[in-house]
């Protein structure tokens, strides 16, 4: 219910993607995303993993 | 009837879902006025039923205090926050209005206020709305 910040594992680290993420949409092998401020971004890959109780979604790169 | 201004800027999620939960739990018992600092984020808080709405920098200034309560996130005091869209005179309007300010503190433009536990928006609007409730008695 609650708003996850959205992260991209790089060199084995999670780095921060996009903030505060409202609407995860995915679309195709992209993924949309909205935070609560209005900002937008669409990730080439996939949910790698989601964790509601840590507010965390994992992102992966396409390769 | 309490006269409440949510203001916001940008895509006005934030005001919208303040808009929105505020109708939920006050129905009429409250006049609701949407303060967008673009039309966007105004046409976005009036889908949520705010009762009025205006666009920029004249119609915050001037509404700001003919209010009881403002509402908005963090910003809304900080001049030039929200990309700009947040002008000078707009936060000042907001902090010479005589009306209570009950602010969010979720911003983007690194303000971090001390022992302030950071919480999910769904979660300080229920706060918000439990401090409107003990303050005016609605």
């Amino acid at each position: 219910m609650c708003e996850a910040n959205a992260y991209v594992i790089k060199d084995g680290k999670e780095e921060i993607y996009l903030e505060s993420v409202d609407i995860l949409k995915p679309e195709g092998n992209q993924i949309y995303l909205r935070n609560i401020f209005g900002e937008q971004k669409v990730f080439k890959g996939k949910i790698k993993e989601m964790s509601l109780l840590n507010h965390k979604i994992i992102l992966e790169e396409e390769k | 009837m309490i006269k409440i201004a949510v203001i916001d800027g940008q895509g006005g999620g934030i005001g919208s879902f303040i808009i929105k939960s505020l109708r939920e739990s006050f129905g009429d018992k409250i006049e609701i006025i949407a303060l967008g600092t673009n039309a966007a984020a105004t046409a976005n808080m009036m889908k949520s039923k705010a009762n009025k709405g205006a666009s920029g920098e004249n119609a915050i200034v001037w509404n700001a205090s003919k209010v009881d309560l403002i509402i908005g996130p963090l910003s809304i005091l900080v001049a030039n926050a929200m990309m700009g869209e947040l002008t000078s005179k707009m936060a000042e309007a907001v902090g010479n209005s005589p009306a209570k300010k009950f602010l969010l503190p979720i911003n983007q433009e690194g303000i971090e206020i001390i022992s302030v536990v950071k919480e999910p928006l769904p979660h300080l609007v229920e706060k918000l709305i439990l401090h409107i409730k003990e303050e005016f008695n609605v």
